[in-house]
């Protein structure tokens, strides 16, 4: 059974000149100590799936349809102080951005503590042994001085660390991580990466990963989500999506990616035409059809359904071929 | 006197960029942070010559020396064989033409209250090439044209347009004044993977077009691969390792090249075997390790590195190197 399951959900903004649909109709699922990749470009929608998901969006400004089942709960539909009992507890997030996510005025273990007195009913000692643990597992070298220290005192890997021990100090069941080392630095990037991975063969935590990175999903996703202007648009196992994508976006994401050693002399990029469309307007047909090499008439017109054109290979394309499956 | 062909276009030598952090009581500075300490290099005419290293390694310091911005510590800058590091204001204005910036954020490099018009017009002005309105009027067009903006573009301001096109727009604003060379610092990195590939493309042409030579700054090293001729590696403020794109992407003779390229995720499936990842974080340049600056993180470090500071030696054809694994 799936430990997260979206159906349809649709996050939609008001804005002062009309409605940004950020998320439209999104579906997907998220099993059991898997990593799940959700990739796309800036306002395709991936990060504020992560907020609806915690329910960390304005709610003023913001209409959420459809639904989010945790565990078989539905999240959307929970009281705020429930959530705040899943919020770092059952499900944890990390950000972006180490330098910014933590208080700059509060010391480390206090930060770690903070996490653990809301959701756990446990003596000082124990928090502090905990919080010494954290730090840890996820590398910090001398974890009781660093306890003490202030989140100026760390570089931005070890704040990354910092966040991602506040992060799992309760054992939470789902982890998302919204791009967890775009601010990093490569030889960092790649020591979080490898922590997230251990962390998650040791704890089976389920991890959401959040990128725009292709490369860092190959690295440590095992299923892969291609997002595009609001909507899932391809699904499949990491190794299908890199090596056979079928929708013509994800290929034309594949060969912008600029990969070492297969340069060579003056290669070309692959480029994508033209820009993401305007979420603010209803879009009636594919929503890439705009950029789209293969779009004919029929793309203009009509959206193309998720069909699963392969095993575990679903695709939102008219001339996506089927193939390997049962007549 | 005209340059002889051999003769490179810019030529940095011995330069030093040191910050004093802390003084004593009387002003002598107590803490020096040596940002950049010693490093030399040659940019031929036409040449593609990209930098790479981590946030902290100094590269940014060295393309804001080279086009004036900051004043060095020491060191010497020619351009076309006549320094350019030591001369009055004056005076390097009539060189500040030869040497263009595009800088990394497109969101804060462009004047907000400003037509892109008078963008683009106001280097032209400055350095008088135009003959009047109409020669200014077409300059402005050819320049929109090159970088592939439609031309509706020069009465529109900057915040209608996406990040991609405003670093069109900054790209334009760098070949108004017809330069011999342009410094690209990180200019593609805040770009989502299918506009830089645009951009990338949109580089490689002009360069070509124009014969222009760059100065590519640049953590990224798969991009890098795409676009340069020759690389210079940096680690603290040094240069490590100087080559030609092939034999440095094929062959990487210095540690910290080969760990920089290792950590560097492709979006190819399975994790990599042989993978040397980094530990620990990059030392404080204000208190660099004494011998090799990177022996602190150097997998094959010994007794030596500690203590023995390592010079560049040649290796092969163009190619140096500062490990005392290679004597």
């Amino acid at each position: 059974m799936a430990l997260l399951e979206i159906e349809n959900l649709q996050t939609h903004f008001r804005t002062s000149d009309g409605i940004n649909r950020a998320v439209d109709g999104l579906s997907l699922e998220v099993r059991p100590s898997e990593t799940l990749a959700i990739v796309g470009e800036s306002g395709c929608g991936k990060s504020v799936t992560s907020m609806s998901i915690l329910r960390l969006l304005p709610e003023n400004i913001t209409k959420t349809a459809g639904s989010i089942r945790f565990h078989g709960r539905d999240l959307l539909k929970l009281t705020e102080s429930e959530m705040r009992g899943i919020r770092g507890n059952e499900i944890s997030m990390i950000f972006q951005e180490p330098m910014t996510s933590l208080n700059p005025v509060l010391t480390i273990g206090r930060q770690i503590r903070e996490t653990i007195a809301l959701h756990r009913t446990v003596s000082r000692a124990e928090m502090d042994g905990r919080a010494k643990d954290m730090l840890a597992l996820v590398g910090i070298p001398d974890p009781a001085r660093r306890l003490q220290e202030y989140p100026h005192q760390l570089s931005g890997g070890m704040r990354q660390r910092v966040m991602i021990a506040i992060a799992l100090a309760c054992d939470p069941k789902l982890l998302i991580a919204d791009e967890p080392t775009t601010a990093l630095d490569v030889t960092i990037q790649a020591q979080v990466l490898e922590l997230l991975a251990d962390i998650q063969a040791k704890s089976k935590t389920s991890i959401i990963l959040i990128t725009h990175d292709l490369g860092v999903v190959a690295e440590i996703a095992h299923r892969v989500v291609v997002m595009y202007a609001g909507r899932k648009v391809e699904e499949a196992s990491v190794e299908d999506l890199l090596t056979r994508p079928r929708h013509p976006y994800t290929v034309g994401l594949l060969g912008a990616v600029p990969k070492i050693g297969v340069g060579g002399d003056k290669m070309r990029l692959v480029e994508i035409p033209g820009l993401v469309p305007n979420l603010k307007q209803r879009i009636a047909g594919c929503v890439f059809a705009n950029r789209c090499p293969k779009a004919r008439d029929l793309c203009l017109e009509f959206a193309p359904a998720l069909e699963q054109k392969a095993p575990a290979h679903v695709v939102a394309c008219h001339f996506a071929e089927k193939e390997g499956l049962a007549a | 006197m005209s340059p002889l062909p051999s003769q490179p276009l810019l030529s940095v030598k011995n330069l030093k960029k040191h910050y004093a952090t802390k003084f004593s009581l009387f002003g002598r500075a107590t803490r020096v942070v040596k940002a950049v300490d010693g490093i030399s290099f040659d940019i031929l005419k036409g040449e593609t010559l990209s930098l790479v290293g981590e946030s902290g390694c100094g590269k940014s310091t060295v393309g804001k020396t080279i086009i004036g911005l900051l004043q060095p510590t020491s060191g010497e800058i020619e351009l076309g064989g006549a320094r350019i590091d030591n001369l009055s204001p004056d005076a390097f204005r009539a060189q500040r033409k030869r040497i263009q910036i595009v800088f990394q954020d497109p969101f804060s490099s462009l004047d907000p209250r400003m037509r892109v018009r008078d963008i683009l017009a106001e280097p032209i002005h400055n350095f008088g090439l135009a003959r009047n309105a109409a020669d200014l009027k077409s300059r402005v067009d050819d320049l929109l044209d090159v970088v592939r903006l439609p031309k509706d573009a020069a009465s529109r301001f900057p915040h209608e347009f996406s990040g991609g096109q405003r670093q069109r727009i900054g790209i334009a604003r760098a070949l108004a004044a017809e330069p011999d060379l342009i410094v690209c610092d990180e200019a593609v990195s805040a770009l989502d993977v299918s506009v830089k590939a645009q951009v990338v493309n949109l580089l490689q042409d002009l360069k070509d077009r124009f014969g222009l030579a760059l100065l590519f700054i640049s953590h990224d090293l798969a991009i890098v691969d795409h676009i340069t001729d020759r690389v210079a590696v940096m680690y603290l403020g040094k240069i490590v390792e100087v080559a030609p794109r092939g034999p440095l992407f094929e062959n990487p003779l210095h540690p910290y090249t080969q760990a920089l390229l290792s950590a560097v995720p492709t979006p190819t499936p399975g994790r990599k075997t042989s993978r040397t990842v980094l530990r620990g974080d990059l030392p404080s340049p204000a208190n660099p390790p004494p011998g090799c600056n990177f022996h602190t993180r150097c997998p094959l470090a010994f007794d030596r590195c500690s203590r023995e500071t390592p010079v560049l030696r040649s290796t092969g054809p163009d190619q140096m190197a500062a490990c005392h694994l290679i004597d």
